[in-house]
């Protein structure tokens, strides 16, 4: 494969690199700030699982240099073109006012603001590996599940917190909004995969309960799988509003999607801690017992904006759904957003860049580096580039 | 809508079969003294007879969880017991068999009574049975690290003992337990960040506390995803051992002294403990976290490391001893790359500092298709052969040793022998019996074996570079003599020769000066007359009988090659007057004789047919001479196939087998059957002699020599030999095809090569090795066709057993994942996927009695762009609207366009038509309707559809209907990706489009064509969102009656549900209900299918079969 093959297979791998974004993944969060308004109001940010550190940098760039990404920054003009050729975008009026709106869109996107700078920004990154410093981040090296990493975050957030006298692992002065897009290595056994997924899910909502103010937004990164009804329940057990969306830039063929949880309302009398952390154990189950309304499903409409009309479903099946539930789906991006799924044909006299930050280094890094010292795998040449 | 109101029954789904990764494996030792293979196999425990392969019995264990984990009880010594009963586990359920249950199971009967689900309270990687205080207890340990007791409660079900302990929480990706005695067992975990810890957990709570730490491994660079805690190994009478052996994400096996000793040393365990594990530590990757000081204490309880597999290691486990008195003993590795692994370790017990050791990679044996072992087993017992058995993603289960009486089956022994020339001669001298005709130099190095054959299972003859023969008897072992030669022989044979087998008994032999000889046992060799040439080759014609043969003798640089023919009336091989003209630079490579026609093949990969022209010319003419267009490669064999004198099979070093069908002519043949088997070069072929024969195949992979079974896709013998290009010798028993005799050079040493029976044994057979993309049925449900990111399609046929299915072909030509699948008929199948594929491949069945489909690749789309980076999403095939040889075909492309072509069955060649191209969003299904437009749905939740500007352009004279392609209809029915999509035609272009979407809801689409065919009238879309908790990825309209149509859906969130929609009254509305919704083993579930009345297939990991009957 060539090396512009890969800018021609992933339209947003090659976007990141134009765009000057650590990882593809910085337009998924964009995307879904496009859609639920993740940033507004919003000045105390806690970025777990943060590296490469794409998602910090689009905290950094949003909320302390205060650029503007409008929609031009994943729009495929192409596309736009082709769908009012194909009447996507029907009436001549709309037309007009969605070429405005483009227009508007051009101006915004990426424009940097300093006079309305957000006072007391602060944006605290956590990871095992290590993240390259951004501007206004405060990066930490810890375990996220480990229960010595609590007093860190409050600390980071707040510096006169002290641990020595404060006898809870609350947050004096809470955060608005907890995002996480860490996941595993996947295995391929899928179970399992889901399982640590899910752990991973729970170790950043565990730091979020002590951390998040009542009100705050909770996002996400989890795998849809067998049993993610559970896993949705359990989640509205802490919020007003669960969402599962997928970004147009993250991959219809992937099963990752994220969770967007909104207006952090905790249980009467519930306290977070990571000495008893939630995911393993009884405690969530118990706490859905004495959740007073139980969660039902959205309440159908007659036929929505796209002339779709809802069915009053009628389920004869006799299956047992206690404490599943199936978190409404949104799509995040727009139609004219580029096809994370698609190819697309590369401009004359196109060169690929070379990706902002190199990939982290795997485990296995040395074992490839003995290989290659010793003539390649299993006899096989490497034929160094 | 109630259901009494519903004229209909509710429809409701059954799982009637199902293939699934083997998840767990565990090897049960019953006292009858035959040991049995218990496999996870989704949430199904199946027991087999490791001696039979037999299934025993099978026993659905959880409701919807799959198996990950099956403990047998084992008594202290290891011998079989029926005590204790099987401890099984997945996720967060456990239950234990009890051992009245385990009885039944071994008899074949499963227990109709199992106890309740017990629910732990996080995930389990490990679980054992053991027996305190007279009583049976259990132990789990979870991912976090914590250790759950249980006790049996006295209806059987499984109660808590005692609260969760644990010394800390990291998350594991691997633990091992194992009961000490003494109210003690140790633990091991290994943690997701690279670390291992080792603590001991009391059962009794009288000590101070119930745990103690006693090491924390650093050193691996990546999560640890096997542990194994030794058994006390004791090399030398008193000094005991204990080993722990882990493997990990960074490809290297390490083994740890655990040894109890070095505790006691240790002063104060539990101040260790809250250093180590206390406070908030880097635990990172990459060498860059330092590593505290009691770390690096325990980094030097690290006794050996070695790199191995070419991939992730997914479980590592002690094998058996293999010198006590030299401290060594094996340990086997299992990977994501489907191999398993021999290491053997050598321990160096004297150092004071405790034992310190190495790794020395033995062998590798591939076992699986595709990625993954995800499950082991080793059982080591005193006196022997350790079964080792291996579960992989593909459904297979591969199993060594654990046979009872091995020797007996094919007469073969097991032996593998490496001779030097010196070593050879050494053995004749040394024998009474035997003797040289004259004196030969030792330690001479340009005396060397050249050519081997065989005289028969029994007795294997070697040329020499100094022109003597050597022969050996196997009784046991090869024993050594020399065949008598006048000495004009061996200065004749002297430096070159060639020798052939070519009948039971017989060998014959050249030599340069152009003379050809025959040799039997106990007969003196003769001359059988000289050619006009160096001989180069000796090609045995397959003989009706052994009594007569015949073989064609070629030599250099000739315009003809001779037959050598043996007739038994008069005792005599000759050369007759029959020779076969060879063109100009011809060389043969092969023959044989196919009905009345001998066939040759060339060093350049021709087949030519000899026709016999019933004159009595002295010489035979080519008939017909071609080869396949891909190859030069030489042709190593032609095979007729058995029971058939039309069909015949030919090797080729280019690592294809071919199989023709010689036409009535006798002359011309046809291609019917094109497959390469993993082999990189074959160099012959046979079939057995069994009711069903099956074809055995040999050759070269890399450095590999490869045994084969073509029929069962099964590698019988894989020998290291140093490559390809060497002389061997190859035999097998014709009714036990895994028993096998090999003789070959390698390093100038002769090597003898013996087995009595397959090493690896295949227990189950298993399907593909990745996630299945597509699955269809041929039209009158005869095979079924299924497709995966392997990129292999494989076709199947309903086993004969009326349970699963039997593999009849492997289709490997894809290059990247294949997206999707159709038959036409029978006998033509089209697939298409990544770098712009796609395939049409003629499937047809043989005559002969070789029980097997054949199968070729009749034509390839060609249209390809320069990159070939584009992925073809889809494709749909109709014959409905251009004339009576041509096919249009419709292909949708990852650019987001569509193009149609015409596909000619007799010019096998794709003919452009016209082109559509979208908005950028990629399509992901594309059918025809049955007016001839062209239904598309896109990852944008759109259908849309295209029609020609004119359908009727030149219907009959067989051209590409190239009028450009417009939108007719586009319809937003999902917020993203539609992932599913089938369509009714209820009666007159009256369509029933039925989606599945990213957005996890299920859409239907009722839509019909005006009567002027003007455009389509769109009479509702109805959604029911939230149908499934993930992607909707399959989905197939099972009814499609005017009143009711009902559709199968599969998701990831592994449900299968069925739906019913009636619509409203007067045609408006659209009820829909909920049929059944069940659990699905089926992972990342990529397609489903109807494979016959009643019932549906899903892929995805692995394949299922559901039936759907009205409920009663």
């Amino acid at each position: 494969m060539g090396k512009s093959s890969k800018d021609k297979r992933d339209a947003y791998y090659r976007l990141a690199k134009e765009q000057g974004w650590r990882a593809r993944s910085a337009f998924k969060l964009l995307q879904l700030d496009e859609e639920f308004n993740l940033f507004e109001n919003v000045t105390r940010v806690v970025d777990l699982c943060a590296a490469p550190g794409s998602w910090s940098q689009v905290l950094s760039r949003v909320l302390i240099k205060n650029e503007k990404f409008g929609r031009c920054a994943w729009e495929d003009r192409e596309a736009q073109f082709r769908q009012r050729m194909l009447n996507l975008i029907p009436s001549a009026s709309s037309q007009d006012d969605s070429q405005q709106e483009t227009k508007q869109d051009v101006e915004m996107a990426n424009t940097q603001d300093e006079t309305t700078a957000r006072p007391d920004v602060k944006i605290v990154s956590i990871d095992l590996q290590p993240i390259s410093p951004l501007p206004g981040v405060i990066t930490l090296r810890a375990d996220i599940t480990h229960p010595a990493t609590v007093p860190l975050l409050l600390k980071a957030l707040d510096p006169s917190y002290d641990p020595e006298t404060s006898t809870n692992q609350q947050a004096q002065h809470p955060v608005d909004l907890v995002i996480s897009d860490g996941a595993p290595d996947v295995t391929g056994l899928h179970d399992l995969d889901i399982y640590v997924q899910s752990q991973l899910l729970f170790a950043a909502l565990n730091l979020a309960l002590c951390v998040l103010k009542p009100g705050g937004k909770f996002v996400a990164k989890i795998f849809r799988g067998r049993n993610v009804d559970l896993l949705y329940a359990q989640l509205k057990v802490f919020f007003e509003k669960v969402h599962v969306a997928k970004p147009r830039s993250s991959r219809a063929s992937s099963v990752e999607a994220f969770i967007v949880c909104i207006n952090f309302q905790p249980p009467e009398g519930f306290k977070a801690s990571l000495e008893e952390p939630l995911g393993v154990g009884s405690r969530l189950a118990e706490l859905q017992e004495q959740q007073q309304d139980p969660i039902s499903q959205s309440e159908p409409s007659k036929a929505d904006d796209d002339g779709i009309t809802e069915v009053i479903l009628e389920d004869l099946s006799g299956s047992d759904n206690k404490n599943r539930w199936i978190a409404p789906f949104i799509a995040c991006g727009d139609l004219s957003a580029f096809d994370s799924d698609a190819s697309y044909k590369l401009a004359a006299g196109h060169v690929s860049l070379p990706p902002v930050q190199p990939p982290t280094a795997p485990p296995y890094k040395r074992a490839i580096e003995l290989r290659r010292q010793n003539g390649g795998a299993y006899g096989k040449p490497v034929v160094a580039k | 809508m109630s259901q009494t109101s519903t004229p209909h029954p509710r429809t409701q789904l059954q799982q009637s079969f199902v293939l699934s990764p083997i998840t767990a494996l565990e090897i049960y030792h019953a006292e009858s003294n035959s040991s049995y293979l218990l496999a996870g196999e989704d949430t199904w425990l199946r027991i087999y007879d490791v001696a039979t392969s037999r299934l025993v019995s099978q026993l659905r264990v959880f409701n919807s969880q799959p198996i990950h984990g099956i403990h047998a009880w084992k008594s202290e010594d290891g011998t079989p017991t029926t005590e204790g009963g099987f401890l099984i586990w997945g996720g967060q359920s456990v239950m234990v068999l009890p051992p009245s249950s385990v009885a039944s199971l071994i008899q074949g009967t499963a227990p109709t009574e199992l106890p309740t689900e017990f629910q732990a309270p996080d995930w389990i990687y490990d679980g054992i049975l053991f027996s305190c205080n007279g009583e049976t207890l259990g132990a789990l340990v979870t991912a976090h690290n914590e250790i759950v007791t249980l006790k049996l409660s006295s209806d059987g079900n499984l109660l808590e003992l005692g609260p969760v302990v644990s010394p800390s929480r990291p998350i594991l990706y691997s633990a091992n337990l194992m009961f000490l005695g003494d109210n003690t067992i140790l633990v091991a975990g290994g943690t997701v960040f690279g670390e291992i810890i080792v603590w001991k957990y009391y059962l009794d709570s009288c000590r101070p506390s119930q745990w103690e730490v006693l090491y924390v491994f650093g050193g691996h660079e990546g999560s640890i995803f096997g542990v194994t805690i030794s058994p006390e190994l004791e090399f030398s009478p008193g000094s005991k051992f204990r080993l722990l052996a882990s493997c990990s994400d960074d490809r290297t096996i390490r083994i740890w002294d655990i040894t109890n000793r070095h505790l006691i040393v240790r002063e104060n365990g539990m101040e260790i403990d809250s250093k180590a594990l206390g406070e908030g530590r880097e635990t990172g990757f990459g060498g860059n976290s330092e590593v505290k000081e009691e770390n690096k204490k325990d980094s030097t309880r690290c006794v050996a490391v070695a790199m191995g597999h070419l991939s992730r290691i997914w479980h590592v486990k002690f094998g058996e001893y293999t010198s006590r008195s030299n401290g060594s003993i094996n340990v086997y590795s299992f990977g994501e790359d489907t191999t398993r692994q021999k290491w053997e370790l050598s321990l160096d017990l004297t150092g004071s500092e405790g034992p310190k050791g190495a790794l020395k990679h033995r062998t590798t044996d591939g076992c699986h298709n595709g990625k993954n072992i995800w499950s082991a087993a080793v059982s080591n017992r005193e006196g022997r052969a350790s079964i080792i058995a291996t579960g992989g993603a593909d459904g297979k289960i591969v199993v060594s040793g654990g046979l009872s009486n091995s020797a007996s089956e094919g007469g073969f022994e097991d032996f593998d022998l490496n001779l030097s020339f010196d070593d050879v001669l050494e053995h004749i001298q040394k024998n009474s019996e035997t003797s040289l005709m004259s004196p030969l130099a030792k330690g001479d190095p340009r005396q060397a074996f050249q050519k081997y054959a065989f005289l028969s299972d029994s007795r294997v003859v070697s040329t020499t570079s100094p022109g003597r023969i050597f022969m050996a008897d196997i009784q046991g072992k090869p024993k050594w003599r020399e065949v008598q030669l006048p000495a004009e022989v061996v200065a004749d044979l002297r430096s070159y020769n060639v020798m052939k087998t070519v009948a039971a008994d017989t060998v014959v032999l050249g030599s340069a000066a152009g003379n050809v000889y025959v040799l039997q046992s106990e007969k003196p060799i003769r001359s059988v007359g000289q050619l006009p040439g160096k001989i180069q080759d000796i090609l045995p014609l397959v003989a009706a009988d052994a009594q007569n043969w015949q073989a064609v003798v070629t030599v250099l640089g000739a315009d003809r090659a001779y037959i050598l023919s043996f007739n038994a009336s008069t005792n005599e091989p000759s050369f007759g007057d029959v020779t076969l003209s060879l063109k100009e630079n011809y060389i043969p490579t092969a023959a044989a004789r196919v009905g009345s026609v001998i066939m040759l093949g060339s060093r350049v990969g021709f087949v030519t047919s000899y026709p016999n022209s019933g004159d009595a010319t002295d010489v035979l003419f080519p008939g017909c001479s071609c080869r396949d267009p891909k190859t030069k490669d030489a042709i190593t064999a032609i095979v007729p196939l058995p029971g058939c004198s039309r069909e015949f099979l030919t090797t080729c070093r280019d690592g294809i087998y071919r199989m023709y069908t010689l036409r009535a002519d006798n002359r011309t043949f046809s291609l019917r059957h094109e497959i390469s088997p993993p082999m990189g070069m074959i160099e012959g072929a046979w079939f057995t002699t069994a009711e069903n024969p099956e074809l055995i195949l040999h050759g070269f992979k890399g450095k590999q020599f490869i045994y084969y079974n073509a029929t069962t896709s099964a590698v019988l013998a894989s020998l290291e030999c140093g490559g390809a290009h060497r002389s061997f010798a190859i035999i097998s028993a014709l009714s036990n095809p895994n028993a096998l005799r090999l003789v070959f050079t390698k390093s100038s040493h002769l090597r003898f090569y013996s087995q009595s029976s397959t090493f690896l044994r295949t227990i189950k057979e298993g399907g593909h090795g990745r996630e299945i993309r597509a699955v269809a049925c041929s039209s009158s449900f005869k095979y079924i066709a299924t497709a995966a990111e392997d990129t292999v399609i494989r076709i199947w046929t309903h086993s004969p057993t009326g349970q699963g299915f039997k593999c009849l072909a492997t289709l490997e030509k894809h290059s990247s994942g294949i997206q999707s699948l159709q038959w036409k008929g029978d006998s033509t199948l089209v697939s298409c996927g990544g770098s712009e594929e796609l395939f049409i491949w003629d499937i047809t069945r043989l005559e002969s009695d070789y029980e097997t489909i054949a199968v070729k690749c009749e034509a390839v789309w060609n249209f390809q762009s320069k990159d070939k980076d584009l992925r073809i999403m889809a494709f749909s095939w109709s014959t409905n609207y251009i004339g009576e040889y041509h096919n249009e075909f419709a292909i949708a492309l990852s650019n987001s366009t569509i193009q149609t072509y015409a596909y000619g069955e007799r010019t096998q060649e794709f003919e452009f038509g016209s082109e559509a191209k979208y908005t950028g969003a990629c399509p992901t299904q594309l059918r025809f309707l049955s007016n001839g437009d062209i239904l598309v749905a896109y990852t944008d939740g759109h259908i849309a559809i295209w029609t020609r500007t004119d359908l009727n352009i030149n219907p009959d004279v067989g051209h590409a209907n190239n009028s450009p392609l417009r939108l007719k209809l586009l319809l937003k029915v999902h917020q993203s990706s539609i992932k599913s999509l089938d369509v009714v035609d209820l009666e007159d272009c009256h369509y029933v489009i039925s989606t599945g979407g990213d957005d996890n809801a299920l859409v239907i689409t009722d839509l019909r064509m005006e009567e002027n065919d003007v455009k389509y009238v769109v009479s509702g879309r109805y959604r029911v969102s939230s149908a499934h908790g993930a992607a909707v990825t399959g989905m197939k309209i099972v009814r499609d009656d005017t009143d009711m149509i009902e559709v199968v859906t599969v998701s990831n969130d592994q449900r299968i549900k069925l739906w019913r929609a009636v619509p409203g009254e007067g045609g408006q509305g659209m009820e829909i209900s909920l049929q059944d919704n069940r659990y699905s083993g089926i992972a990342d579930v990529g397609d489903v299918e109807v494979i016959e009345s009643g019932k549906v297939l899903v892929g995805g990991v692995g394949m299922e079969v559901w039936d759907f009957n009205p409920f009663k």
